[in-house]
């Protein structure tokens, strides 16, 4: 009797361990670790603000055929009171500059004031409308907004990192050229990057100035980092995000001189020349004046070596040696002629 | 089933299946028990049996009804300092936070525009604020229950992201000082991330964590209904003892009872009166802090952010007309909204004085804006900085407008939490009192209700 009655105790000890057993297991699954929440992906947070990658393969090459462009409006012996009476009586010009393009226009963080190539070219016109170069106001213009703000006459000129091309042409009136860039790529110093031909696995870095079709027609990348700025690229370039800069060498050379690291590489792309644009000559929009008034400032600053000195403060040291710069000017004929272009397309 | 084979009286126990002498054998065992209840049936119907089990039931009923509130006050006591000690403190950070960050922006944008040559107080600033900031994000980890909630998530991303932008930042300053134009880049692209990605989360964070703060509140301050029942209970059923009492024995007052009924009125109304007040002036109390907190707040970063915007749009120099009516459009709605706080607020005063800053500045930016649409850069900086000889107070800049609004905001914003915390604390004393009274009133109740039984029942045996 006592034995039956210790099996049973068993059975009972025994089902009751299995059940505690079987209970703990539950709970032990209901005890798991914590879920922390995944932090989202952040790799791309800090790219250039605006900015956007293109995958080159989706992206349609756009090539661009090339048509000479015209020559610009002689100057003539005209005072500047018969050519710009309207900027003399605002007293003032105004000029769309960059402001944080080195060494072409940039905001000297020191002074605050503007600075560079571009901006001192725009001192030498006031120079010759008022006898005073200070009577310059300059505007930041995107490079993008500069064929609408020049047309609206938000600003009378834009000296701003803008080449000379015939479809340009159509749309606005350019001076003689000031400086010959060409088209290179900026890498880092040992990333391998030679040349155009060593970027298929590789990202770019332009800014809108460009078009992504363009530059997938001229470069054949991996990746393309389409920027508001080109400083932005600088940015980019430095936290390697993008493996090369395409830009015109004056540009590169700027953004060179902020990255000791950085040398401008391969042979030129395509060459071109900048040129200081205005609004094209319209009925309600006489700039045929201010274009003859800007070529005789281009005239002599070319004369009496000015353009010289600008370009071994500015440029000299990482562009080498100055370039020869055309100046060429169209016929009546010419001019008659593509006034008929610009007609048709307005 | 032979009887025999069960002849064996031990064997049943091996056998569960046989009924009949298992239950035989149970009645055995359960019917001196069952006499238990006989004798106190019997014992129950006579006076004196009646009497103990009515006073027994009043006991019961009085330490029932006053353990529940004590019991009840005790949780809301528990609830309280859960709301003071977590979630407010939580909830005080990650509005530190989302206000440092802010600052911190403002500052980094400004300092850009200071002349590197004189002290620069932004640098300073920003380096606070973003101790702070850092500070104050691990202060409001530790509020944070659990580790899979949305606040953790925001505040992972907060953290993760707040040395990115540092450290863009940095890289802008470094530029900056080798006056390269990259440094604008740097800081756009640091602004960028700071208002797109930090701010925003910052916001969420501060928002989802008032929020919590503002149910929780309005739930501790409503009166406790169930134990406040209770209690009424208690006194119905001394009073009606008392009139069955003045039936059985004649005697028209029963001087424990008395006391029990005494004591029992006074725990219910303390319990009332302190949930009356604690109800009254904990609304008023959301009314009057938690919300202007809330906007206070809110309207502060709104600030912050124009005025990291007009920095901003002079380091970039492309402040056209669109940055101009959103500017114009964000001090329109901050005064708006400041104007319609302005009874809500303990000192109205301190909100005119605000709008009053915030009209100066918003003609002390348009100046600034006459000026960079002119090109004169340099006048443009002064009536945003303020010029560096010490203008005469007449000539109001946006720094200092600015400054003087943020000023205003920040005392308004630091009195309605002040006035927060006391609504809280002064709940979490009357809850504590509320407990204490009412656990010594219950016991001393049922003591009375004790000695008032005894001597009727002595008078029966």
């Amino acid at each position: 009797m006592i034995v039956q009655n210790k099996s049973k105790f068993f059975r009972v000890l025994a089902a009751t361990t299995a059940a505690t057993v079987l209970l703990a297991g539950c709970s032990s699954e209901t005890l798991s670790t914590p879920q922390w929440p995944e932090p989202e992906d952040i790799s791309r947070v800090d790219i250039p603000s605006d900015a956007k990658y293109y995958d080159a393969a989706s992206v349609k090459p756009e090539g661009v055929e090339f048509t000479a462009p015209w020559g610009s409006l002689r100057p003539d012996d005209a005072a500047p009171e018969d050519r710009v009476p309207d900027i003399l009586k605002r007293d003032r010009i105004v000029v769309g500059v960059a402001q944080s393009l080195n060494r072409l226009g940039f905001r000297d963080p020191e002074t605050s004031s503007l600075t560079g190539l571009e901006v001192d070219l725009a001192h030498e016109i006031a120079e010759d409308i008022f006898d005073d170069r200070s009577k310059v106001e300059f505007r930041y213009v995107e490079s993008r907004h500069r064929e609408e703000a020049l047309e609206s006459g938000d600003v009378d000129m834009v000296i701003r990192t803008m080449t000379i091309t015939e479809p340009r042409q159509h749309r606005l009136e350019f001076s003689i050229p000031y400086l010959h860039i060409e088209e290179r790529l900026l890498a880092m110093k040992g990333s391998g990057i030679e040349s155009a031909a060593d970027l298929s696995d590789k990202s770019v870095c332009a800014s809108q100035d460009f078009t992504p079709g363009l530059l997938v027609d001229v470069l054949h990348p991996k990746e393309i980092l389409h920027t508001k700025t080109w400083t932005d690229c600088l940015m980019a370039l430095q936290q390697n995000q993008v493996d090369a800069v395409y830009s015109d060498d004056a540009i590169l050379s700027g953004l060179q001189a902020q990255e000791p690291n950085s040398e401008l590489v391969g042979p030129a792309l395509t060459s071109g020349y900048y040129g200081i644009a205005m609004a094209a000559p319209s009925p309600d929009h006489d700039t045929d004046g201010l274009v003859r008034q800007v070529n005789s400032t281009m005239e002599r600053v070319k004369r009496d070596g000015t353009l010289d000195r600008l370009y071994a403060r500015w440029m000299a040291e990482y562009l080498g040696k100055q370039r020869p710069l055309p100046a060429d000017y169209r016929t009546e004929e010419q001019s008659e002629e593509l006034q008929e272009i610009r007609a048709e397309g307005r | 089933m032979s009887a025999q084979r069960y002849s064996d009286a031990d064997r049943w126990m091996d056998r569960e299946e046989v009924q009949p002498n298992g239950t035989r054998a149970m009645l055995g065992i359960f019917a001196p028990a069952m006499e238990a209840p006989k004798r106190f049936l019997k014992f129950i119907s006579t006076t004196p049996g009646v009497m103990t089990l009515v006073s027994a039931f009043i006991i019961i009923a009085i330490l029932a009804a006053g353990g529940a509130m004590t019991v009840s006050s005790t949780w809301r006591q528990d609830d309280l300092n859960n709301l003071i000690t977590r979630t407010e403190p939580l909830s005080n950070a990650a509005q530190e936070v989302f206000n440092s960050l802010s600052v911190a922006d403002s500052a980094a944008t400004t300092g850009f525009l200071e002349p590197k040559t004189s002290q620069n107080a932004s640098l300073d600033v920003f380096d606070q604020e973003i101790d702070n900031a850092t500070r104050e994000v691990i202060k409001a980890t530790s509020g944070i229950d659990q580790v899979n909630s949305r606040e953790m998530e925001l505040v992972l991303k907060i953290q993760t992201l707040l040395p990115e932008y540092v450290q863009l930042v940095s890289e802008a300053r470094t530029n900056d000082r080798f006056h390269n134009p990259v440094g604008a880049s740097y800081l756009t692209q640091a602004s960028a991330i700071m208002q797109e990605d930090i701010l925003p989360a910052a916001r969420e964070l501060y928002s989802s964590t008032s929020e919590q703060v503002s149910s929780q509140q309005r739930h501790v301050v409503s009166p406790m209904w169930f134990p406040l029942s209770g209690l009424l209970a208690a006194v119905v059923f001394l009073i009606v003892a008392q009139f069955w009492l003045f039936a059985k024995t004649n005697r028209v007052f029963n001087i424990g009872y008395l006391g029990a009924t005494a004591m029992m009125v006074l725990a219910l109304l303390f319990g009332a009166i302190s949930a009356g007040i604690t109800w009254n002036q904990g609304t008023k109390g959301i009314q009057s802090s938690m919300m202007p907190l809330e906007t206070l707040t809110q309207q502060r970063i709104s600030a912050q952010q124009a005025r990291t915007g007009e920095a901003l749009g002079l380091i970039q120099r492309n402040y056209g007309n669109q940055s101009q009516s959103q500017f114009s459009q964000k001090i329109a709605t901050i005064d708006e909204t400041l104007e319609d706080m302005r009874d809500t607020v303990t000192s109205p005063a301190s909100i005119d004085r605000a709008r009053e800053s915030l009209q100066d500045w918003d003609s002390a930016h348009a100046e600034m804006v006459y000026q960079l649409q002119r090109g004169n850069f340099t006048k443009a900086i002064e009536s945003a900085l303020g010029s560096e000889d010490g203008a005469t107070e007449e000539q109001k800049n946006t720094r200092a407008s600015y400054s003087e609004f943020d000023q205003e905001l920040k005392e308004l914003i630091e009195q309605s939490r002040d006035q927060l915390q006391e609504v809280l604390v002064s709940g979490r004393s009357a809850a504590q009192a509320t407990a204490t009274a009412v656990l010594i009133m219950t016991i001393l109740s049922a003591i009375f209700t004790l000695v008032g039984t005894r001597p009727r029942l002595q008078e029966y045996l």
